[in-house]
């Protein structure tokens, strides 16, 4: 197997579905995965340190600048806010019942719809792959203690809404 | 608070889903001065890590052209020179991922590529259940729960047991893996090539099942029931817990693999008691206690093989009662090479292979003739 085709095929699946987690269209991350691969193929020295940020961070990029170009007018203070980050979950047990299947899912969905979606990124990138503050503010581009503090607002935001518990499980 | 009140608890959840030391803390004061909650936070724990997020996937055939459209792009912009000197250091990086990420020999010699040849067992049989009445035979994806008035539901059919005391058997073959619901709750995986003996209903002192081969299983808490877990060499006495169980008939690797709560390892002249993330060899008359990462053994009922340095005869064992297949003969040089990886449990048995053959250096060959 060629070289560049290993490190391919090792992060094909994670960085398609990140990019289907930031709400574009199949297509449109296939195209932006493939400019990725363009670019680094036409860097005069691989020098890239860390593949798996470098490769998110790429994509990242390239995603962000399809997104400016499919809104015609930019808000002025336009930064990466804007981008949505869904998350559908789903629980793999087949021996608990469905009742609690729902009622945790539906549970864990109102926490997730009550943050942003930088700080449901961050919890993409610390769930799903266990990645440190580091490595997620690498692939971000914002500083440790930003990610961190996005994090810690979130842990805050639900405990203030904890009480409205009842609220939550009429709503949802 | 019990189980389900953590898993409605928005600061367990959050805890959960962002798994960052501060939540941590909080949590750590919470069980120091409520102790009594540790079992059933753990509990909630286990249950809140079933929890996936969606994710999409490209076909194999979308991927593949996909990375056709990048090389050709490439080949087409630049100059024939340039892009094999390029190659030559993504050869030199790329093998050094390699070597990071998925395998290394420890061997001195340059291994040999060596071919091993794979055949399909042609005889497959079925999972079986035998009561003391009649045996049945189950489909794979069908789920044994053994109701509280003691009855074996099979999905399709309810087997009432006239003598409650009485032990089922459980026979899963090579190929094939099952889970089943014990009558107090317990949940068990049941690994390929594995027996399982179990009461319709438990008498008043203690839970006991038989075990012959590999089993994951989450014990339900009863403090006034201690669960025992017996095989032939060795019993493993519980109290409220998860682990995971190797006891094959003939392989010499029985382990115990503690994941949760606290439970005992013993025979006729000794009991070693276990914490979590701790393991026991069990050697004839020896125990030996290790240390391992859990996240890299109790994969299988996940889908997914992990491995750190271990002799890829060891996989290749694995992998033949799982898929119900044999390996030819392989070489000395091939068989003690040791690998670290990871490999999905494909229903396709030939994309399984491939990535052995990129971790091991090994290639292999279905054998049609069989």
């Amino acid at each position: 197997m060629n070289q560049i085709e290993y490190i391919y095929r090792l992060h094909i699946n994670d960085l398609y579905n990140y990019g289907t987690h930031l709400g574009f269209e199949k297509d449109v991350v296939k195209d932006s995965i493939q400019s990725v691969f363009e670019k680094i193929l036409n860097k005069q020295k691989f020098d890239i340190v860390n593949t798996k940020a470098y490769l998110y961070r790429s994509l990242r990029n390239e995603l962000l600048t399809e997104y400016k170009k499919s809104i015609k007018s930019l808000p002025i203070d336009f930064n990466h806010q804007h981008i949505p980050f869904e998350i559908e979950i789903s629980i793999e047990d087949v021996i608990m019942d469905n009742e609690s299947k729902i009622t945790l899912k539906n549970k864990v969905d109102a926490v997730l719809k009550e943050l942003s979606p930088r700080q449901r990124e961050i919890i993409y990138f610390r769930y799903t792959q266990d990645y440190s503050y580091e490595m997620i503010s690498e692939i971000m581009g914002i500083s440790v203690a930003s990610s961190r503090n996005l994090i810690l607002k979130a842990l805050n935001h639900i405990r203030k809404n904890g009480l409205n518990t009842f609220i939550f499980s009429l709503l949802f | 608070m019990n189980e389900k009140d953590f898993l409605k608890n928005e600061a367990f959840i959050s805890y959960m889903l962002t798994k960052d030391p501060v939540s941590e803390k909080y949590w750590e004061s919470y069980l120091r001065k409520n102790p009594h909650d540790k079992i059933s936070f753990e509990n909630a724990k286990c249950t809140f890590k079933k929890i996936r997020f969606h994710s999409s996937v490209l076909s194999i055939s979308e991927r593949d052209s996909l990375y056709h459209k990048i090389l050709n792009n490439q080949t087409k912009k630049k100059p024939l020179v340039r892009k094999r000197r390029l190659l030559n250091t993504y050869l030199a990086v790329a093998a050094s991922i390699l070597i990071v990420f998925l395998f290394r020999y420890t061997t001195k010699e340059t291994p040999l590529k060596s071919t091993v040849y794979v055949k399909q067992v042609s005889e497959s049989h079925e999972i079986e259940l035998i009561t003391n009445e009649k045996s049945y035979t189950l489909a794979s994806n069908e789920i044994l729960n053994v109701t509280k008035t003691g009855e074996i539901n099979l999905g399709t059919a309810v087997i009432k047991n006239t003598n409650e005391e009485s032990y089922n058997t459980l026979k899963v073959p090579y190929g094939k893996r099952t889970q089943m619901t014990l009558v107090d709750g317990s949940k068990l995986w049941i690994n390929s090539g594995t027996t399982v003996k179990f009461p319709s209903s438990f008498n008043d002192n203690n839970r006991s099942i038989y075990v012959e081969g590999e089993i994951y299983i989450e014990v339900a808490k009863d403090k006034s029931k201690p669960f025992i877990v017996k095989t032939t060499n060795f019993d493993v006495k519980v109290y409220g817990t998860i682990f995971d169980l190797k006891a094959y008939k003939n392989s010499l690797a029985k382990q115990v693999f503690l994941f949760e709560g606290f439970v005992s390892v013993s025979n006729k002249n000794k009991e070693l008691m276990m914490v979590p993330n701790e393991l026991v060899k069990i050697e004839e008359n020896k125990f030996t206690k290790e240390k391992f990462v859990p996240e890299n053994y109790n994969s299988w009922r996940k889908g997914y093989l992990t491995f750190k340095d271990k002799p890829l005869q060891d996989i290749l064992i694995e992998l033949s009662r799982y898929y119900n297949v044999s390996f030819s003969e392989i070489s000395k040089n091939s068989k003690n090479n040791k690998c670290t990886g990871k490999i999905h449990l494909s229903t396709n048995l030939n994309d399984v292979l491939e990535t052995l053959t990129i971790l091991s250096g090994t290639t292999f060959e279905m054998d049609k003739n069989y």
